[in-house]
């Protein structure tokens, strides 16, 4: 019984708002529906009819799940109650808000830059310190690591490939992704070695009678560290991006990471590349990315990713930019939030598109101000050149579990 | 019994918590329908502390679960107590008995966790259970939870499914570091608490902060929201507007902040209270010494 003697049918009102919000693209199920009724119904039985703002807020309560329900549900009951009708043109809900620049610029701060190393090195890894003394000329080496020098037909310069190779590209990378680093969690599992386990040896004593015949050991269980992955889809990048694709991709489907693009502004594109059909996947992509091929805006873009509720994912994440560095946006800007995308992860690693070809310097101003932020940059170019940059990642010293060494002081 | 939102929204107010309408109508929703809520918002506006409020006013036994990664069902729901099961066994032996499963794996050695206390409690009040931060936790963990906050049943291998004795009230809070499954969502009720206006906030800081002057909370409330249009790493949220008044009165500013005569110095060396990176505090630094503030 929804409808008191005299009033609305309440059911009815709560069908209608939900089938409306249904075609303004929120999924309201049955469950909520109830839920409103029964509220309505509650809200209605001391005789007095809530207020406009008591029921908004009940439809808010009860039919939104996210916060980016909030918008609809708010706009939908305006037009409601101003007897507009639907189908009017809005602007859908964006999966990643649009970071406008309405902060103050931060202001002057130099990129790392001392007499003692190139301005574009990147962190140092501890092999090099190691080997290199601070008198030796040779401390002043570019510790950019080539990932492989072998040729082939792999070894060409990307284009547009087709479907089959596209696959196959697909593949490798996903097996690549394989060995990753990792870290240690909370939970543990049996072992041989580590700590005794009260609670698994005393399950193990019961098969024998309570003698404590076996002493179960267990270890922390570890995990593959998030991947988060940033595509830099600007034109320079064009002819790299169908490859780079299938990286994201691997990332999303295998690697249990985040992937973005940023061209002007970020865009996630997790839900979209998990899409099981790879064409399925890419179309959905091509549809949503609307700002690929225009100018491209690390900081800004940066500064959005951190800023947004994902950038919480990059907490301890192996982070990976692709990105041939020419940037719209100050280098000095660029490299100040490339500094705080660097403390926020575990490791920062920069694929190059160029960084294999001969002669190559990181010069372009993003490239340069991001660089000594960076643990590694790679070469990124050929199918053969991103392949083992992905497997480098994952076998190189950066599956070390312990702290990350400190960064210069800028950062 | 409480009687609508506004009624709660005075409990609350009694117990020194101020919550606007929304906040109050989700938290009456959550009572009088019997469902979990799910409040989301940045760090430091306030869900946990209006949960803990929201216990408080009904004089409710609160149960809390903090989430965390790798939380599993025995720090969640319930665990055996083994050495107890180990002695009894032993016990048996000596007396010449044999303890089968049956004896063995019965209430008296089930040791209850949080999500097992809120179903087999059966208290008037009905109490409060918080599972704070659940985007904190894994998925496995989000799975586990759906049996209980659908169903209110608890599926326990030894024991069978055990259901809710009596009416509970549950509240989940998330940051958003992580996107939550939709079936947890479509579970609950929802509410997202934004940043409250610096009127609210104002109200806020005067009642949580007895030495604040209303200009002073003013002032205050209003740099705060000034602070959050700048490019900080961490936006000061309602705990640092309190943290920086309190740090404000204790170093007697109170003052000369209002009548604009305060040294930049002093006041730069209060700004850890908002500022909470090492650029941050650069930011809010240049604001103060170039007398922006107020």
């Amino acid at each position: 019984m929804t409808a008191p003697a005299g009033g609305p049918d309440l059911a009815a009102l709560a069908v209608a708002v939900a089938a409306r919000l249904r075609e303004e693209g929120v999924p309201v199920d049955l469950r909520s529906v109830q839920r409103l009724t029964a509220a309505l119904v509650r809200a209605t039985a001391g005789g007095t009819p809530p207020g406009r703002r008591h029921l908004d807020l009940i439809v808010r309560t009860t039919l939104a799940h996210r916060r980016e329900d909030l918008a609809v549900i708010d706009r939908v009951l305006a037009d409601l109650a101003a007897g507009r009708a639907a189908g009017a043109p809005h602007e859908l809900p964006r999966v990643v808000p649009n970071g406008t620049p309405r902060r103050r610029p931060y202001g002057e701060r130099p990129v790392a830059v001392s007499d003692e190393e190139l301005p574009w090195a990147t962190l140092r890894r501890p092999e090099m310190q190691a080997a290199a003394t601070p008198a030796a000329p040779d401390s002043r080496q570019v510790p950019l690591t080539v990932a492989s020098a072998r040729v082939g037909a792999a070894d060409e310069r990307l284009g547009p490939l087709d479907p089959a190779e596209a696959e196959r590209i697909g593949h490798e990378l996903r097996a690549a992704l394989g060995d990753w680093p990792r870290r240690r969690t909370r939970r543990r599992v049996a072992g041989r070695r580590g700590r005794v386990s009260p609670r698994r040896s005393a399950g193990a004593w019961g098969r024998t009678g309570g003698e404590p015949v076996q002493l179960v050991r267990e270890r922390p269980r570890r995990r593959r560290r998030r991947l988060v992955v940033l595509c830099d889809v600007s034109e320079s990048m064009r002819p790299h991006v169908t490859c780079l694709l299938h990286l994201l991709r691997a990332a999303a489907v295998d690697g249990g990471g985040e992937t973005f693009v940023f061209g002007t502004r970020v865009t996630r594109l997790t839900p979209l590349l998990a899409h099981r059909d790879p064409d399925e996947a890419v179309a959905a992509v091509s549809a949503s990315v609307t700002d690929r091929n225009g100018g491209t805006r690390i900081a800004g873009s940066v500064r959005e990713l951190l800023g947004s509720h994902q950038g919480e994912l990059l907490r301890g994440a192996v982070c990976v930019v692709a990105s041939d560095g020419w940037d719209a946006d100050p280098p000095e800007e660029t490299g100040r939030q490339v500094a705080r995308l660097a403390r926020r992860t575990h490791r920062l690693v920069w694929l190059n598109p160029r960084a294999g070809e001969p002669g190559f310097a990181p010069l372009a101003g993003g490239m340069a101000a991001a660089l000594p932020f960076c643990d590694l940059l790679l070469p990124a170019g050929t199918v053969e050149e991103l392949r083992d940059a992905v497997r480098l990642v994952g076998r190189s010293g950066l599956s070390s579990t312990g702290s990350r060494r400190r960064r210069d002081g800028t950062s | 019994m409480i009687s609508g939102p506004d009624d709660l929204r005075q409990r609350l107010d009694a117990e020194d918590h101020l919550v606007d309408d929304g906040l109050a109508t989700a938290l009456h929703l959550a009572l009088d329908l019997g469902l979990p809520l799910l409040l989301e918002g940045e760090p430091g506006v306030g869900k946990t502390g209006a949960v803990l409020a929201l216990a408080r006013a009904q004089g409710a036994e609160l149960l809390r679960l903090q989430c965390y990664e790798g939380l599993g069902p025995e720090q969640a729901l319930y665990e055996w107590n083994y050495q107890r099961q180990l002695l009894a066994i032993r016990l048996a032996e000596s007396r010449g008995e044999r303890l089968t499963d049956a004896g063995l794996f019965t209430e008296e050695y089930l040791e209850e966790r949080p999500l097992l206390a809120a179903m087999r409690s059966s208290g008037d009040p009905p109490p409060v259970l918080l599972i704070d931060e659940v985007d904190r936790a894994d998925d496995e963990f989000e799975a586990l939870l759906l049996e209980f906050l659908g169903e209110r049943s608890i599926s326990i291998p030894e024991l069978g499914t055990v259901r809710a004795a009596g009416p509970f009230v549950v509240v989940l809070t998330s940051n958003r570091s992580r996107d939550l499954h939709d079936a947890l969502r479509r579970r609950c009720l929802y509410h997202w608490i934004d940043y409250p206006d610096p009127e609210q906030v104002a109200r806020i800081v005067r009642r949580k902060v007895p030495g604040a002057s209303t200009a002073l909370a003013d002032l205050v409330a209003a740099n705060v929201a000034g602070f959050r249009g700048l490019d900080l790493d961490k936006q000061p949220g309602l705990a640092e507007a309190i943290d920086w008044t309190r740090v404000l009165v204790s170093l007697g500013l109170t003052d000369s902040l209002v009548d604009a005569t305060v040294e930049p110095a002093r006041l730069e060396s209060t700004l850890g209270a908002v500022a909470k990176t090492v650029d941050d505090r650069d930011t809010l630094r240049r604001v103060v010494l170039d007398g922006r503030l107020g």
